[in-house]
């Protein structure tokens, strides 16, 4: 939800697509297809080294240590949240539905709704 | 100053460095329920199970015969929630949190050992997203545990217990562990959105990548781990 309001902020258009996959170009966001493409190589293990110099020649060194310590808080982040069942905020579920629909979120093990 | 990357080649921040050197020496520190050489075997099998042929969800490390010692410092049912929480944390139900706590742990022990599995896989993710190797772990320091319950705190909202606290979910999940909270928050401020700016300020970055590039990295990682949150 943050990358679409941040996107608003920023009067930018988000296609969130790229937020499923780094096939889908940019999405609006400067050097978007290159930054998921570095998350999925941060995640999957095997084509980081390349993906890395990438990102240095692109975007430069500052910046690739500012997304390497993005992907790790995201995977400190996700095994707080899974590890403790902690389940959507109240006040986020019916304006994420559209969101969670369009990413296939609904159909996670992880899925977990409080209505309260 | 830190100098914990002072050899890495790469312009590591100040505040960056400084979070990650305060969260290894809290490894190496007695926790509220773990001592500080249990919360480094923690840290350690969180770097064998990312190291390790991946197993099914399903199959304990615990009932694979050779991989995990008889006289680990660790019972068997914290050793499979690291692992499980290592390289599977898409996978929990709460029948899986249920099942650990009754072989044992409590669930303020759980709490915090899901707080140091987070921390851990953090710092282990950045290593090798910047291109270099797990930072060596301190000795252990001496002292024991503060094995003192935070006050008020139950199940609400969450499998586990949490302090009666405002704000969101995620923020109140490890409340049950102090160290945990200081130690995830600490990280989150130095590595993401400072609290204060993450719904205050949507424009908000370092003057490295933009608020939208940093959302983009932070859900594309979500998605890939399979988190719903």
């Amino acid at each position: 939800m943050l990358l679409g309001l941040s996107g608003s902020q920023s009067n930018a258009e988000i296609e969130l697509a790229n937020v499923t996959g780094s096939d889908h170009g940019d999405g609006g966001v400067a050097k978007g297809q290159l930054l998921a493409s570095f998350a999925e190589a941060v995640h999957d293990g095997a084509d980081v080294a390349a993906v890395r110099e990438e990102v240095l020649a692109e975007l430069g060194p500052e910046s690739m240590v500012d997304a390497a310590a993005i992907c790790a808080n995201f995977n400190m982040m996700v095994r707080i949240a899974d590890g403790t069942g902690t389940p959507l905020d109240a006040g986020t579920v019916p304006p994420s539905e559209e969101l969670r629909n369009e990413l296939g979120l609904d159909d996670l093990v992880s899925r977990r709704l409080d209505a309260r | 100053m830190s100098t914990l990357y002072a050899e890495a080649g790469i312009p590591v921040r100040a505040d960056l460095a400084l979070a990650h050197q305060q969260t290894v020496e809290s490894w190496a520190a007695p926790g509220d329920w773990w001592s500080a050489s249990e919360r480094l075997a923690i840290v350690n099998e969180v770097r064998r199970a990312r190291a390790a042929d991946e197993l099914p969800p399903w199959v304990r490390p615990s009932t694979v015969d050779g991989l995990i010692d008889a006289g680990h410092v660790l019972p068997a049912a914290a050793v499979d929630a690291v692992w499980r929480l290592t390289n599977h944390s898409g996978t929990l139900t709460g029948e899986w949190y249920q099942q650990a706590i009754d072989e044992g742990l409590s669930p303020e022990q759980y709490v915090e050992l899901v707080g140091v599995v987070a921390t851990a896989n953090c710092l282990e993710v950045f290593a090798a997203a910047i291109g270099i190797d797990s930072i060596p772990l301190p000795v252990p320091a001496e002292g024991e545990p503060v094995r003192q319950s935070v006050a008020g705190a139950a199940v609400r909202s969450h499998w586990v217990p949490t302090a009666d606290v405002r704000g969101p979910n995620v923020g109140k999940a490890l409340t049950a562990s102090p160290v945990s909270v200081a130690d995830w928050s600490r990280l989150s401020d130095a590595q993401y959105v400072p609290m204060e700016a993450l719904l205050a300020d949507l424009t908000w970055n370092r003057g490295t990548l933009d608020r939208m590039q940093i959302e983009l990295l932070a859900a594309r990682t979500s998605l890939l781990n399979e988190c719903f949150y």
